[in-house]
């Protein structure tokens, strides 16, 4: 762009700017909309997983047990090795305690359970922030033995 | 000289400024709608640089103890982030993200893509990115240094970090500013592309990119992941 082109230019850039409507950032609130920024790319949008990279969540056994272990993951994220349907998954999942707050976790982890074990028992925000205020002094991406 | 004279002399003057201001309003919009109508064409996903700018070649040690230099990776692409191994979410999303990336590859693609990850954190030991890095792919590169020279890298790629202060009593328990952009690298060591975090899910048509950018036929590709 030419000397002269380029003020012009970022005249009308930053005017536009202005003008650009705050919708673009991105706040995600229901558990839908939680789990498709969060948690689909790998677990994908149906809870299948990727087979041998990323675990279903559709068929996973932590949906039958205490929700307090879903809550656990999505703060803590999760490593190592585990076993699903006979496949081995060796990964890391992040940790969402930095990005969500109490109220979206207990969304995203009551749209996972409503989708795959109906019927579980509600998770609360005050349930996730009791959980957050338990494992605040506990390393990140715990392995599925420290979890137990 | 007569009022007509007068009057014509005016209307000549309204309308050169009318002219002006037009044009003065009207060139600036037509450049932005063209360079706008360019960016679309572009066949990269990524912010694409055209001209040739030879990458930093960094030199850094990588998981298993070895001097690495960029220049060691000539004929790759390299696809390189920095971030740190006690990362909660940005560096698992976007190493995960770049190993979606390369399943996409087809496999003669995947011979020339190099994956690299520097960390910005002296915590993290070539042990601790040894174990950190097959996690996403066993086939990355994770990579530390002397905290001079990852600095030096990180300047030369405009990548920012900063050591955030620990919340806790335990002082080494901090955790680390970052940016988040990847880069691409090309064959011939020239920084070429530029994603932003918010790219990396598009899994597709960053592989896209990188079999171009390898000047390999794009519709070849092999998916192998659902």
């Amino acid at each position: 762009m030419s000397g002269w082109a380029r003020p012009a230019f970022l005249c009308l850039l930053l005017s536009a700017c202005n003008e650009e409507p705050l919708a673009y950032i991105p706040a995600p609130l229901t558990g839908r909309e939680i789990y498709q920024a969060k948690c689909a790319a790998c677990h994908q949008p149906d809870g299948a997983g990727i087979p041998g990279i990323c675990p279903p969540l559709s068929t996973s056994p932590r949906l039958d047990g205490n929700t307090d272990d879903v809550v656990r993951i999505i703060l803590l994220g999760m490593k190592g090795s585990i076993v699903r349907e006979g496949q081995t998954y060796s990964g890391i999942m992040p940790s969402w305690k930095f990005d969500l707050g109490d109220a979206q976790i207990a969304a995203v982890a009551n749209e996972v359970h409503a989708r795959w074990k109906p019927g579980s028992p509600e998770v609360t925000e005050e349930q996730v922030r009791r959980i957050r205020e338990e494992t605040s002094k506990q390393k990140l991406f715990p392995t599925e033995a420290e979890l137990r | 000289m007569s009022p007509r004279i007068h009057s014509d002399a005016r209307s000549r003057r309204i309308a050169l400024i009318i002219t002006a201001v037009c044009a003065a309003v009207s060139i600036p919009a037509l450049v932005v709608l063209f360079s706008v109508a360019g960016r679309s064409a572009s066949p990269w996903f990524g912010q694409y640089d055209s001209e040739a700018r030879p990458a930093y070649d960094f030199s850094l040690t990588d998981q298993n103890g070895n001097p690495l230099h960029l220049h060691d990776l000539r004929g790759n692409i390299v696809l390189l982030s920095f971030g740190f191994t006690r990362c909660p979410n940005i560096c698992p999303t976007t190493l995960g993200n770049l190993a979606a990336v390369f399943r996409r590859l087809s496999p003669a693609a995947q011979e020339k893509v190099k994956v690299a990850f520097v960390s910005v954190d002296e915590r993290d030991t070539p042990a601790a990115l040894k174990e950190y890095v097959p996690f996403f792919h066993d086939r990355f590169i994770g990579l530390t240094g002397d905290p001079a020279d990852v600095g030096a890298a990180a300047r030369a790629y405009g990548a920012f970090f900063r050591k955030a202060p620990a919340v806790g009593e335990d002082k080494s328990d901090y955790m680390i500013d970052h940016s988040t952009y990847t880069y691409l690298i090309d064959p011939d060591g020239n920084l070429r592309i530029l994603y932003r975090f918010d790219q990396m899910p598009e899994h597709e048509r960053i592989a896209d990119d990188v079999e171009r950018a390898l000047g390999l036929p794009v519709a070849e590709r092999q998916t192998v992941e659902k």
